[in-house]
C-alpha cells in the first residue's frame, strides 16, 4: 500500500478501503500537521483542525480531482480550516516554547553531536518564533510557498485571494522574516 | 527606502535562489535593482526557513482519525441497514395510515362498526379455537378477541385522527 500512487489510494477509499485511507493520513499527516501548527502556533489546536481536514477530505472524496496533488488539496482543505478558527479566535496560543515542540532534530545530519544538535535547535527555534510573529496571511502565504512548495496559485486558492495578492503576502513576510532574522543564513 | 522587486519575476527569482539564474534572469538581474535585492534575501530566508523541519503529531494522529470516521454516521457500517430499517418502516406506517384513512372514508363510520363486530365475532372464534386445548373459559377467548379486535379499531381511529388533523380532513 506504501508503494500505492494518491489516486489509487482515494479510489480505494471511494470503494470503501478504510486501510486505503489510514495510508493517505499515514502520508500525510506530518505536513498537514506542520501547516496547522506553523498557522494556528498551538500544538492541540493543530492536532485538532488536522485531524478535521482529514475527517473533511474523506467526506468529500468524490469531489477529489486525481488530476491533482493529493497533498496539494488536503493542504489547502487544512489551511482553509486555519484561517477560519483564526478569523473565529478560537486558538489565540502564543508561540511555542521549544520546551513545548518535541525535538524534530533541525536539519538532516546523520549523527549530528550534542553541541550541533543545540545549535540546530537554537536557530529552529528562532526560525519558528520568527515566522509565528508574522501576520496571519502573511505567515500562511510563506508557510505554504516556501514549507510546503504550493505554487502561488494554489496558495491564492487557499487564502482565497488573487495570484498577485498571494505572492505579495509572500514577498512581505519574507521580507518580514529577514529583518527579524538577521544573519540568519550564516549560522 | 528599500527598492521593490518586480512581481513577475518573483517565480524566477525564487527558483534561482537554488540554482544559476537563466540567461534571461542573469540579464534582467543586471538591470533591476529590486530584483537582486529580493534574491538576496531568497537566498536568506530559505536558507533560515530549511532550518524547520516538519513536526510530527504522533503515530496515534491516524487512529484519532479513523476513530473520528468510525463515529461519523456517514462512514459507520450501521449507516445503511439503519438507514433501511427506518425507511421500510417509515414506508409501511405510511401505507398502513392511506389504506386505514381510505378505507375510512370509502365505507363510512357504521359499515366500519359492522365489520369491526364481525371481525370480533371471527377473531373470537379463531381465539377460542387456538385456546382450545387449554384450560381457558370460553368467556375469556370472547374478551381476548374482543381486546384485540378494540385494540385494532382504537389504532385506526388514532391513526385516521392524526391523519385528518394533519390533512384537514374529516371521516364521513
Amino acid at each position: 500500500m506504501a508503494g500505492d500512487d494518491d489516486a489509487a489510494l482515494v479510489r480505494r477509499s471511494l470503494e470503501g478501503d478504510a486501510g486505503a485511507f489510514g495510508a493517505l493520513v499515514d502520508r500525510y499527516r506530518r505536513p498537514v500537521f506542520t501547516l496547522a501548527l506553523r498557522m494556528l502556533k498551538n500544538r492541540a489546536g493543530a492536532e485538532d483542525v488536522a485531524q478535521d481536514a482529514f475527517v473533511k477530505a474523506h467526506g468529500r472524496l468524490d469531489r477529489y480531482d486525481p488530476g491533482r496533488s493529493f497533498g496539494t488539496w488536503i493542504l489547502t482543505i487544512a489551511s482553509r480550516l486555519c484561517l477560519d478558527v483564526l478569523r473565529r479566535g478560537r486558538w489565540h496560543g502564543g508561540s511555542l516554547d521549544d520546551e513545548d515542540a518535541p525535538d524534530t532534530g533541525g536539519p538532516a545530519d546523520p549523527e549530528p553531536g550534542p553541541e550541533a544538535r543545540a545549535i540546530a535547535r537554537d536557530r529552529s527555534g528562532r526560525v519558528r518564533e520568527a515566522v509565528d510573529r508574522l501576520p496571519e496571511r502573511q505567515r500562511a502565504a510563506v508557510v505554504m510557498r516556501h514549507l510546503m512548495d504550493m505554487s502561488y496559485k494554489e496558495v491564492a486558492e487557499a487564502l482565497d485571494v488573487p495570484v498577485g495578492t498571494a505572492k505579495t503576502l509572500a514577498y512581505q513576510g519574507r521580507r518580514a522574516l529577514e529583518e527579524m532574522l538577521p544573519g540568519a543564513d550564516e549560522e | 527606502m528599500r527598492p521593490e522587486p518586480c512581481m513577475d519575476w518573483i517565480e524566477e527569482l525564487e527558483a534561482a535562489a537554488d540554482e544559476r539564474p537563466s540567461t534571461e534572469l542573469a540579464a534582467h538581474l543586471a538591470t533591476c535593482e529590486g530584483c537582486r535585492e529580493e534574491m538576496r534575501v531568497l537566498r536568506r530566508v530559505a536558507g533560515a526557513l530549511g532550518a524547520l523541519a516538519m513536526e510530527d503529531p504522533g503515530m496515534d494522529f491516524s487512529a484519532a482519525v479513523v476513530q473520528r470516521l468510525e463515529r461519523s454516521p456517514s462512514t459507520s457500517w450501521l449507516a445503511p441497514a439503519a438507514l433501511l430499517l427506518a425507511g421500510g418502516a417509515g414506508g409501511s406506517a405510511a401505507l398502513a395510515a392511506v389504506c386505514v384513512v381510505g378505507l375510512w372514508l370509502w365505507l363510512g363510520t357504521e359499515r366500519i362498526v359492522t365489520a369491526l363486530g364481525f371481525i370480533a365475532a371471527d377473531v373470537s372464534g379463531m381465539v377460542s379455537t387456538l385456546l382450545d386445548p387449554l384450560p381457558v373459559p370460553e368467556l375469556a377467548s370472547v374478551g381476548i378477541g374482543l381486546a384485540i379486535v378494540a385494540a385494532m379499531a382504537g389504532a385506526m381511529v388514532a391513526l385516521a385522527k392524526m391523519t385528518s388533523a394533519t390533512r384537514g380532513l374529516t371521516p364521513r
